[in-house]
């Protein structure tokens, strides 16, 4: 450590105060409604995110109800065909892509920064940018849905169903494109993340000691890092198809194309897609586990290597989605391996965690009893993953709603029940108030109960033969009854979600005042207020253990020295994490915004003509001139010195001195 | 009532760091990582659509005569890989004359890279007929098509990025900042060349390595 002397500060009244204006000033907002469009503050960034993602998440679940209604009972004429394909195209889409990965990694966003205490990510205004695509992204989908042409050949558009000679019109090119926006979003929070984790720790956080959160966010970012260009070429490929006068042919069997090259590259992106939205719901149990056990997580080191090991085999799965394809023999068992491979490092995670449980002294709060929710439902999804990992079985069961069954087990047990557990963990972080432990029993027990009566049935109704993606059926099935108690079970789900709704809007002002740490937990976030002030910390914290709160000396110290002007803040090395260097961020800017209007806007024009997308590059140049010269506060005054008299500069850094402790 | 605290001062520090410490390096390197998966992703799409083919690539039949073995030209590509390493080579020098903070060196190589740059777009372009077919034939046109111009998107980006941060440095000078500015836009540079060494010999040479 270059200048790792510790040494002491007298602290006198008013120093404090004096460096928290300063801090203040350069860090908060513009007043205003310019000031929240510009802001690039990763809290608000993950607020936004997060409320943006949950009402998509409403939107999908109303979906959902439509359908359960319309297959309450046989031969049911509440909704048509037609709009039942949409329905559950839109549905899948948006609780893949609009809900289950934006929103854990706006909980990364949020909590990374604070977990390793730093004061922002990495490319702040980045990040700005990634969620306002991602927004345009949802908006250009549902607008598609609502004007009744919404994209309807499935979550995953497989040709040639999705291609230009069996989906004519412009619906699936609203899928592709969602697709193409939310993945740029994805890919650029992926970016932040990995960088905040690795050059922005606290002092002494060196790599042994991240917080388990902060290494499956880590993880999935590099998942994310491989898995997402995938899709965006195979979706690229498939609106380049379809765009007249571009109709390349690369899933046209006719001209040499094929149709499985799109599933290959589809399952590819699709299977880690599940480890993507799975990795950070661990992250949730492995923060909320050993703070409700009271101690310390059992097997660290063995829970990241986990993690590791997950992502890695996570990508030699994706055939196992295939079997049902003409796939070699020898392809097959070797994905079926690698199936059931994976299940060595999800059980050791959770032996893991219940040894963490067996040997603390367990406190049966809220998030926790989600996390239980999560180990029951997991393991039970788990299990027929195993099944449908060997290939007879799979032949047998492939598109029935076994495999609905199975998958919203381990997508609902597995990352919406952690999910919630890590809202009712950390909504006194970002509200300053619990929220209510009687509604969020309600709120657990209602959704535990309604998701087994609604998904467990349809192993029941797979087994005997019912398909998916079917709107109605005929009474001679005899599916009938389980149907009706599914659609039953869901309405229960409905009723829980609105608890929720209900705890969250309830507790927001009335809730009990939580404080710093409400559960005296081990993460830095909890060594600041409730909610954060907008530059995170007043001294950038120090770490001395991997529980870095409960670890802590007497006296630990804190880092001085690092500017309040502006907005720096201080890197350290990627391996033990000593203090390296300082570093400028980007102020707040409104071009992030602009240069998602202007992608946006070339992808929703370029559904309709090829020219869109040079046309729109060229705007695209334009808008990032202004983004870059609007940099940083040292490079505007480096601009002045050469711009202006000297006396003009000194009068333009007047009001950027630092703060004299008085 | 004074107390004491105990405190590690970093107010010594450098405020900048010229290399892969700087947390702009480590950005950009994640980003070419992403940029590479979708490469190898279009190499993977060309040797899968490769199966589906007797002859590859398949014979032009749009004209009289037909051609029965339209290898795409490997003259010109061959002539704008040299374009392309020589751009990342001026690159070198201005990567090395911005470690000196030497502004006149990193503008003068630096614009050899802008300049060569230019070429290699304009090559690009010549790259494009030298295929012998348009993208819209079949599928073979349809990779090797995708795989030039996503290479030639990046050509593009690379060149109005360094011509937009010459132009600011030329006006306002180097400073730190700007110089890491350079040195990152010198690893995508190494990038765009590095990369395009194995896409040119797939597009060039592999239709003469997987005869059946």
């Amino acid at each position: 450590m270059r200048h790792g002397v510790s040494r002491e500060m007298v602290i006198v009244p008013g120093l404090d105060a004096n460096e928290h204006r300063a801090l203040d000033l350069t860090w908060r907002r513009r007043p205003g409604l310019l000031g929240w469009f510009e802001t690039t503050n990763h809290k608000d960034i993950a607020i936004r995110y997060i409320v943006t993602a949950f009402i998509f998440f409403l939107l999908a679940g109303v979906l959902a109800m439509l359908m359960r209604i319309q297959l309450a009972f046989p031969e049911n004429h509440f909704i048509g065909p037609d709009l039942y394909n949409q329905f559950f195209t839109v549905h899948g889409t948006t609780m893949m892509f609009l809900f289950a990965v934006p929103i854990t990694e706006a909980f990364g966003i949020y909590l990374v920064p604070l977990m390793v205490g730093t004061r922002n990510v990495a490319f702040p205004r980045l990040n700005a940018f990634g969620y306002y695509v991602y927004l345009f992204g949802g908006i250009l989908l549902y607008s598609g849905l609502f004007l009744n042409i919404g994209p309807d050949a499935g979550w995953f558009a497989y040709v040639p169903l999705a291609g230009p000679q069996f989906s004519p019109g412009k619906r699936v090119d609203f899928w592709a494109q969602m697709i193409t926006l939310t993945e740029i979003a994805g890919l650029t929070t992926a970016v932040e993340i990995i960088v905040t984790a690795f050059k922005q720790r606290a002092v002494g956080m060196s790599l042994n000691r991240i917080p388990l959160f902060v290494w499956a966010m880590v993880v999935t970012s590099f998942m994310v890092i491989f898995a997402m260009p995938s899709v965006m070429l195979a979706s690229s490929y498939l609106a380049a198809d379809r765009l007249a006068h571009v109709n390349t042919h690369f899933y046209n069997p006719a001209e040499g194309g094929d149709a499985l090259l799109y599933q290959h590259i589809f399952w590819f992106f699709g299977h880690p897609e599940v480890y993507i939205i799975f990795i950070p719901a661990t992250g949730f149990i492995s923060t909320i586990i050993p703070t409700f056990a009271r101690r310390r997580i059992f097997g660290y080191t063995a829970l990241v290597l986990a993690l590791i090991s997950t992502a890695f085999i996570g990508f030699g799965l994706w055939v196992h989605h295939m079997f049902a394809t003409p796939v070699p023999d020898l392809g097959q068992s070797f994905f079926t391996a690698a199936s059931m491979i994976i299940a060595i490092p999800a059980g050791i995670q959770i032996f893991c965690w219940l040894a963490t449980l067996r040997s603390g002294k367990p406190q049966l709060k809220t998030p926790l009893l989600w996390v239980g929710g999560f180990i029951a439902l997991f393991v039970f999804g788990g299990l027929s993953g195993i099944m449908l990992a060997s290939v007879p079985i799979d032949l047998q069961v492939h598109d029935t709603y076994f495999v609905v069954a199975h998958f919203h087990y381990v997508l609902i047990g597995g990352a919406v029940f952690p999910l919630f557990g890590a809202f009712y963990y950390w909504f006194p972080k970002w509200t300053g108030r619990l929220l209510n432990e009687s509604l969020g029993k309600v709120n657990f027990w209602l959704f535990f109960i309604g998701f087994n009566v609604t998904f467990f049935p349809m192993h029941q109704l797979g087994l005997h033969g019912m398909t998916r993606r079917i709107y109605t059926y005929v009474p001679e099935t005899g599916w009938g009854h389980l149907n009706l108690i599914a659609t039953g079970g869901a309405a229960v789900i409905g009723l829980s979600v609105l608890t929720f709704i209900l705890n969250v809007a309830w507790s927001r002002k009335r809730g009990l005042i939580a404080g710093d740490n409400p559960w005296g937990a081990s993460t830095l976030e909890w060594a600041t207020t409730s909610p954060p002030p907008s530059y995170n910390f007043l001294y950038l914290p120090t770490v001395a253990g991997r529980d870095a709160l409960w670890d802590q000396e007497k006296i630990s110290p804190v880092i001085v020295g690092v500017r309040a002007d502006i907005r720096q803040v201080l890197n350290t090395t990627i391996l033990e994490a000593a203090p390296d260097h300082l570093y400028e961020m980007a102020g707040d800017s409104i071009y992030p915004l602009v240069l998602a209007v202007v992608v946006g806007a070339t992808f929703i024009t370029g559904i309709f003509f090829s020219w869109a997308f040079p046309i729109g590059a060229v705007f695209t140049l334009l808008a990032f001139i202004p983004w870059f010269w609007s940099g940083t506060e040292e490079e505007k005054q480096h601009r002045d010195k050469h711009e202006k008299t000297p006396d003009e500069f000194v009068q333009a850094t007047a009001t950027l001195a630092p703060v004299e402790p008085s | 009532m004074n107390t004491t605290r105990a405190t590690i001062d970093v107010s010594e520090l450098p405020a900048s760091a010229l290399d892969h410490r700087s947390p702009i390096w480590l950005g950009n390197a994640l980003l070419l990582t992403i940029e590479t998966t979708m490469f190898a992703i279009l190499v993977a799409t060309y040797f899968y659509l490769r199966a589906n083919f007797h002859d590859w690539p398949p014979p032009q039949v749009n004209y009289w005569k037909p051609n029965f073995h339209p290898s795409p030209d490997a003259f010109w590509g061959t002539l704008n890989l040299a374009v392309i390493l020589a751009a990342a080579s001026f690159m070198l020098l201005a990567d090395w004359a911005a470690l000196r903070m030497d502004k006149f060196k990193v503008l003068l190589w630096g614009a050899f890279t802008v300049v060569l740059g230019l070429i290699a777009i304009a090559l690009r372009f010549r790259e494009f007929r030298g295929t012998q077919f348009r993208w819209d034939d079949n599928a073979y046109a349809s990779v090797v098509w995708g795989i030039l111009l996503m290479h030639l998107v990046h050509l593009m980006v690379g060149v109005v990025e360094d011509t937009f941060m010459f132009f600011y440095i030329s006006t306002y000078g180097m400073d730190d900042k700007h110089a890491r500015d350079v040195r990152v836009t010198a690893v995508y540079w190494y990038w765009i060349a590095g990369i395009w060494v194995p896409l040119y010999a797939i597009i060039y040479f592999a239709p003469y390595l997987l005869k059946m």
